[in-house]
């Protein structure tokens, strides 16, 4: 094993990544953001901190070492878990591996990938390690003291990364190994990221964590707290400082040679490949009572979107918005008046967003032929509403009916909200495709962290939001008795009339809409070039 | 309507921004021909490819196909088949759902779709993997798919750009039996490439496009013989002296001989 070699492979891997992150704008912005953030955090923990080290030198303070040990548990346990999900994600294999294995070793090969990661999470860690260790040094007035907090932070960083990088692998390992988890992985990935939103926002997470924490505190890892606090705290104790040493020397090289075992068992390994073996039989059928383009087009959508829903999840982000109205429901077992609209909105905002928001980008690679075909811009952007609006439909119309009935609204709210239900989706529809054509995405963008898709541009995003917002508000909030009943005080008409007028406001707007997102849409299809 | 030719340019041009990708093209192929479209990487054969199928816009000159005009986008698209040079296909469609989905852009009668369908598949020895994602497809068994979706419809002019690469012996082989047979059938086939032998074996006509400029241009054997002693060259040997006026001193007469 050469280190020279592993020092290259790491070079070439760090250029390409960065090319590859400095050459999108939204990267470099996301970067800006997180390094912004980034150095007020570590501003706010140096300076608690310094304080911290002033309150033990002054006395203040007292049982540091154990408050210590529960940081040293926190740490590393961060830096594992946050480096085995860049590792299961993207970042645990070379760039060109086929190459690059056949040129050098397999040990050189992960030494490579592993100074890349050290690389990655020394140039994010080296900065607060050394403030933290800085003004704790300054506050405790003994600049000794500096070192030891060094040596400590350092090393657990160092553990934890190299723990992460073996836990990673290890996943991959499994992935690569077991075709369930190969074909599911996306959805587990999925429901693994629901859990921890879920568990992020719930209050009883911090109860069922804190052993954990307590418990790695007084294993051996928590030697590092005695260690960084040596000169500070008399409770620091010789054997244990030591011990965290030795720890780290045998654990260092023996976690290593772990991690170059499972990346040997990972890239050496030919994967499973779930899709490999199976035939799908053909779902390109014929759409009753519409024309053959216009059919495969919607069929195409949906086939694409069932085999491949990641592309959708976006989709889904709105539902964190409904989130609190559906846990309401469920805790106090009756439906507010307000969910029925919301659920017309957000099912007339999904079935216009999932296949009609990017007309020209979601082609891809298959742009030029689509082009290239006499297909009209009324088949492909009719294919494209109908694929929305087939499924749309039926669900926000249930959807309202079934939430409106057990709200309790008024027959006539109760009709305003099921046209509301139709109309607004067909509106969505039309807008969609409009402000999609006007704002197509053509590149691949991260819509998850390590999945890449491409998925409409944001000012698609925002201008059909809006313009559907617009729309759909004065048949929602009439339907509303809260807001109706100021309406009817402020307008100085009758209830049913105020209902009438706001759902007409709203089917008048829809129709506009769509006639012209649609139309325009057609239009610029139509007269679409390459260049 | 009665132009003995498939492919007419004149002073077809396109210039993006500041940079010219092509420049002043004439080009005349004959209706059931081959024409072999040479040159190196960034000579502008793609751009060339795109104008002709109606996908760019030229920013000079005119061309037709089949006696219409590029401008009449519709008419031409019912006239062609286009091969891009990136395999057109969504990674979540099988094989065979692809073909329909472009058979039903093209609004073919189910029956007759099947029919091509099958029998396209068949001969490109892709039966066996026509219901299996195209994202588990090799490379080859990509360009297959993207040539079968190309010629499916039997169009009377089939562009290809780099119809061969990726491509292993023997599917590559296929491809110029099926280049052949199309020929046969009075297709006409307009291929870039820059892979020489096939344009060798194949074409009726050779044409050299370097920077943009049409730089030699005739059938494979004239081309071959051109110099002047009338030696017999490979083709090969006038490619690289076509091409390779950037590195000689700014006399210009490799270019003029060869023309
Ligand atoms: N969209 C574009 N914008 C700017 N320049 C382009 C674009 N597409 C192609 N070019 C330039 O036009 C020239 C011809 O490209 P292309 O037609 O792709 O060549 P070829 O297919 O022969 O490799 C190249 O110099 C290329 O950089
Ligand atoms: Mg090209």
């Amino acid at each position: 094993m050469s280190v020279g070699h592993a020092v290259l492979v790491a070079r070439m891997e760090l250029t390409h990544r960065w090319r590859k992150t400095t050459g999108r704008t939204s990267q470099v912005l996301a970067i800006g953001v997180g390094v912004l953030f980034g150095a007020l955090m570590v501003f706010g923990v140096s300076t608690a901190a310094f304080y911290i080290g002033e309150g033990i030198a002054s006395g203040e303070i007292t049982g540091a070492v154990d408050t210590a040990r529960l940081a040293a548990a926190v740490v590393p346990l961060f830096v594992t878990l946050m480096t085995a999900l860049r590792v299961v994600q993207t970042s645990g294999s070379l760039t060109a591996a086929d190459g690059m294995l056949t040129t050098v070793s397999h040990r050189e090969a992960v030494g490579g990938v592993v100074l890349t990661e050290l690389a990655v999470i020394g140039s994010i860690a080296t900065l607060p390690v050394l403030a933290v260790s800085g003004t704790f040094a300054l506050g405790v007035g003994d600049p000794l003291t500096f070192p030891f907090v060094l040596t400590a932070l350092a090393l657990l960083v160092l553990l934890g990364a190299l723990l992460g990088f073996a836990v990673g692998l290890g996943v991959r390992n499994l992935i690569a190994r077991s075709e369930w988890l190969a074909r599911y992985k996306t959805a587990i990935g999925v429901l693994l990221f629901l859990l921890y939103f879920v568990a992020v926002s719930s209050a009883e997470t911090g109860s069922a964590v804190l052993p954990l924490v307590d418990a790695i505190g007084a294993s051996p890892l928590g030697w590092f707290a005695d260690l960084a606090l040596y000169r500070t705290d008399a409770n620091a104790a010789t054997l244990p400082a030591v011990g965290a040493v030795v720890i780290a020397v045998v654990a260092v090289p023996a976690v290593a040679t772990l991690a170059s075992r499972l990346a040997a068992a990972l890239w050496y390994s030919s994967p499973v490949q779930p899709e490999e073996a199976a035939r799908e039989a053909s779902q390109m059928d014929a759409v009753a009572g519409v024309p053959r383009p216009m059919a495969r087009i919607a069929r195409k959508s949906w086939i694409r979107a069932r085999r491949g829903p990641i592309r959708l999840v976006y989709v889904a982000y709105p539902l964190f918005l409904l989130f609190p109205f559906l846990q309401a429901a469920f805790v106090s077992g009756s439906v507010p008046t307000a969910l029925p609209p919301l659920l017309v909105f957000y099912g007339a905002w999904a079935s216009g967003a999932a296949f009609s928001l990017n007309p020209i980008g979601d082609e891809g690679p298959v742009l030029p032929v689509t082009l290239a075909t006499p297909v009209s811009g009324r088949m492909f952007v009719g294919g494209l509403c109908l694929a929305g609006l087939v499924i749309g439909v039926p669900v926000t119309l249930a959807l309202a009916l079934v939430t409106g009935v057990l709200s309790g609204l008024g027959e006539l709210a109760l009709v305003t909200v099921a046209l509301t239900a139709v109309a607004l989706p067909v509106a969505a529809a039309g807008i969609a495709v409009g402000a999609g054509v006007l704002f197509p995405r053509m590149e691949e963008v991260e819509v998850m962290r390590g999945v890449e898709t491409t998925a409409p541009s944001l000012f698609a995003f925002g201008l059909y939001s809006l313009v559907l917002a617009v729309t759909g508000i004065p048949a929602t909030v009439v339907a509303d008795p809260t807001v109706r009943g100021f309406a009817v005080d402020v307008l100085g008409y009758s209830e049913s009339v105020t209902i009438a007028s706001g759902l007409a406001v709203t089917l008048l707007l829809a129709g506009v809409a769509a006639t012209v997102g649609y139309t325009f849409a057609v239009r610029s299809f139509d007269d679409y070039y390459l260049g | 309507m009665t132009s003995p030719f498939a492919i007419e340019s004149t002073d077809l041009s396109k210039r993006y921004d500041d940079e010219i990708a092509v420049e002043g093209l004439d080009l005349a192929v004959r209706h059931g021909s081959v024409y072999g479209f040479l040159g190196p990487n960034g000579a502008g054969k793609t751009t060339t490819i795109r104008m002709l199928t109606t996908l760019l816009r030229p920013t000079g000159g005119e061309a037709k196909i089949d006696g219409v005009s590029i401008a009449d986008r519709d008419a031409v698209r019912e006239r062609i088949g286009y091969l891009p040079e990136t395999p057109p296909l969504y990674p979540e469609l099988t094989g065979r759902e692809q073909l329909q989905y472009v058979a039903g852009l093209r609004d073919l009668p189910d029956a007759e779709a099947t029919e091509r369908i099958e029998s396209l598949l068949d001969r490109f020895d892709l039966d066996e993997d026509a219901d299996k994602r195209v994202s588990t497809y090799s490379k080859g068994m990509k360009q297959k798919t993207g040539i079968i979706q190309a010629i499916l419809h039997r169009p009377k002019v089939v562009f290809l750009d780099e119809p061969t690469s990726g491509l292993d012996p023997r599917a590559a082989r296929t491809v110029r039996e099926v280049i052949a047979d199309l020929a046969a059938e009075d297709t006409t086939v307009f291929l870039s490439t820059h892979i020489l032998p096939v344009v060798d074996e194949l074409a009726d006509t050779v044409g050299v496009l370097f920077d943009g400029d049409l730089v030699a241009e005739g059938p494979p054997q004239k081309l071959k013989q051109r110099a002047e002693t009338g030696d017999e060259r490979s083709l090969e040997d006038v490619f690289l002296e076509v091409t390779q006026e950037a590195d000689l001193p700014s006399n210009g007469a490799t270019r003029t001989e060869a023309r």
